[in-house]
């Protein structure tokens, strides 16, 4: 159990800042477009296409990350009390849902990933991106959410698994 | 009825501590399970949500935003307009809106820009006896400027979810950003004038005037290009928050005020903020997929235009069930899940959608600061190291000015759509 905490941890740490650099990098290649396209009258034909991509791995890579450091919005006006038994449940009720909602967008997220690689659809653009590469974003970000979502739900019931590598605050 | 059974379930939800962003998506999976439809349009429609360029203006603006903040500009901001108005009766006051009005102008947060002003001001108020309510109400009520003055995340969330233009809404918040920002100044000369004893700030030299304008003005300069950019036709919302991040890393590594660790910090920040809004605009995107298959705007709309047949009602009805929702959820959560379900109606009752949108978002900024769920009455609770009362006693005078803005709004529409109207 402790094992499987620390691996779900580290993963979901190292997927976080995986996607800041991502959001990171995008900032940069839009403002070399720009450029290009305003000054030296050049524009590119890949900034465009590789932000959005870039955007989309990153929105779903850091979301493990927003579960493990308590970042999700959360409306606080009901089991407020920390420790008690019925905000456990409802916690435990809470991470089910988020568990429901990753098994859904990876189980079907998987099989058309699995299609599209498999007869070697591309994007339909000028890059023409293999479509295993950007469709793998959902499925694989949703993927390491549930990895997170089980975590916490060992975390909540055995507080002996727990590494003391958990997030700070809440919202 | 289904309408208010899947009400009911989204509250149950949000209730039970499910966070928004699953509550919708979860409700969204769980109401085309139902109806049947084939789950694999869930992953499809949280790879198309993100697949937009517009919505790439979000994590560009937060990332300037964050970077600023680590590189201490909001103190260069007050040293600088307190300098020109400090010692003025008030002065302290006027000095904060306007740090707040120009820090919005380089956020598009309001929790931003309360924290980063917020930080300044409460100690420098508190010493020269303010009365304390005051100053915590008035920095709640300040950093909600962040998000009517453009740049605006709500805004380019909204263009995005009603395929509306952003550069228009921006233009839109202008005006009643400005106005907003004067009818609290008014407030707080009013305030200064009712006989509080404070000490006013001692009146600056010209060249202390002149050393804190220029500490200021590379953020100003920013805040102009930003701006520029985008009506100058340069570039797109989103290309302009990308050049404004790194002109704002390159303006503080400039300043001395930046170092790695403090970049780190900056842009892991802005994901954890990215992630937070990108995961609810994802499920929202899959609730309102299911709520539209199940015609539950289209039978709202047909509920409202055939028993309210004037727009001046629909409005005041949109308004009052706003103000009762956003006394419960945040603002993002609200507007992703209010728009999908309202913005139909609007074509019905002839109302313009860049006009709704300034007119939701001033309701936004009321949510902000009204108990018991506002995210700008926590952080300045944090911030001030206040009590959450004295926060709430001190931002209801600005409580009553927004809603006085909001009803303003609608008696005269050329305050926000004079400015992209005229364009």
């Amino acid at each position: 159990m402790r094992r499987l905490v620390w691996i779900a941890d580290w993963l979901s740490e190292l997927t976080g800042k995986l996607a800041a650099w991502i959001f990171f990098a995008i900032g940069f290649i839009v403002t070399y477009e720009v450029v290009m396209r305003y000054v030296f009258v050049a524009p590119t034909i890949w900034v465009d296409e590789l932000s959005r991509i870039g955007q989309i791995w990153a929105a779903y890579l850091a979301a493990a990350f927003t579960l493990k450091h308590r970042e999700l919005v959360v409306i606080d006006i009901a089991f407020k009390k920390q420790g008690t038994l019925a905000r456990r449940l409802a916690e435990s009720f809470s991470l089910l849902v988020i568990g429901f909602f990753c098994f859904v967008t990876v189980f079907y997220g998987f099989e058309l990933w699995l299609r599209a690689t498999l007869r070697g659809h591309t994007t339909d653009t000028l890059l023409a991106l293999p479509r295993w590469f950007t469709d793998a974003s959902v499925w694989v970000g949703f993927a390491v959410l549930a990895l997170q979502v089980l975590a916490e739900l060992i975390r909540l019931w055995i507080p002996s698994a727990d590494t003391g590598a958990k997030g700070q605050g809440s919202q | 009825m289904t309408a208010f059974l899947i009400i009911c379930g989204l509250l149950a939800l949000l209730v039970l501590r499910v966070p928004v962003a699953f509550a919708m998506g979860g409700l969204g999976v769980f109401l085309l399970w139902v109806f049947p439809l084939p789950l694999n349009a869930v992953p499809q429609r949280l790879f198309g949500t993100m697949d937009s360029f517009e919505l790439l203006a979000v994590p560009m603006f937060l990332l300037m935003s964050n970077v600023l903040l680590k590189g201490n500009v909001g103190r260069d901001l007050f040293a600088a307009v307190q300098s020109w108005v400090g010692h003025w009766p008030g002065g302290l006051g006027i000095a904060t809106i306007l740090s707040c009005g120009l820090f919005s102008a380089v956020s598009g947060s309001s929790v931003a820009t309360a924290a980063t002003i917020g930080t300044v001001t409460v100690p420098e108020m508190t010493e020269r006896g303010y009365g304390r309510p005051f100053v915590l109400g008035l920095l709640a009520a300040g950093g909600t400027l962040g998000i009517l003055i453009p740049p605006s995340i709500p805004l380019i969330l909204y263009g995005v979810v009603t395929e509306t233009s952003i550069p228009k809404l921006f233009l839109a918040g202008i005006g009643p950003g400005l106005f907003l920002s004067a009818a609290f100044i008014v407030y707080s000369l009013v305030y200064a004038r009712t006989g509080n004893s404070f000490e006013p700030a001692p009146k600056a030299t010209w060249a202390e005037r002149g050393r804190a304008t220029m500490l200021a003005l590379p953020t100003i300069v920013l805040a102009a290009a930003i701006i520029g950019s985008i009506y100058l036709g340069i570039a797109t919302p989103s290309e302009s928050a990308a050049i404004g991040f790194v002109m704002a890393l390159v303006i503080t590594f400039a300043m001395g005020r930046m170092t790695v660790p403090l970049v780190k910090k900056a842009v892991y920040d802005s994901m954890k903020t990215t992630a937070m809004i990108f995961l609810i605009v994802a499920g929202a995107k899959v609730f309102s997929y299911a709520i539209t298959l199940y015609r539950i705007p289209q039978g709202i709309s047909a509920l409202l235009s055939d028993n309210i047949d004037s727009a001046g009602l629909f409005v005041l009805a949109v308004g009052l069930v706003l103000l009762v929702v956003g006394l419960f959820l945040e603002s993002i959560s609200m507007l992703l899940i209010m728009v999908p379900v309202l913005f139909p109606s609007l074509a019905a009752m002839g109302i313009d959608p860049i006009w709704f949108g300034i007119f939701f978002v001033v309701l936004i900024e009321t949510a902000l600061i009204t108990p018991p769920v506002g995210m700008n009455l926590f952080i300045i609770q944090g911030v001030g190291n206040a009590s959450l009362s004295e926060v709430v006693r001190g931002a209801f005078p600005f409580v009553l000015i927004l809603l006085a803005t909001a009803a303003l709004l609608w008696f005269w529409p050329g305050m926000a759509l004079w400015i992209p109207n005229g364009w």
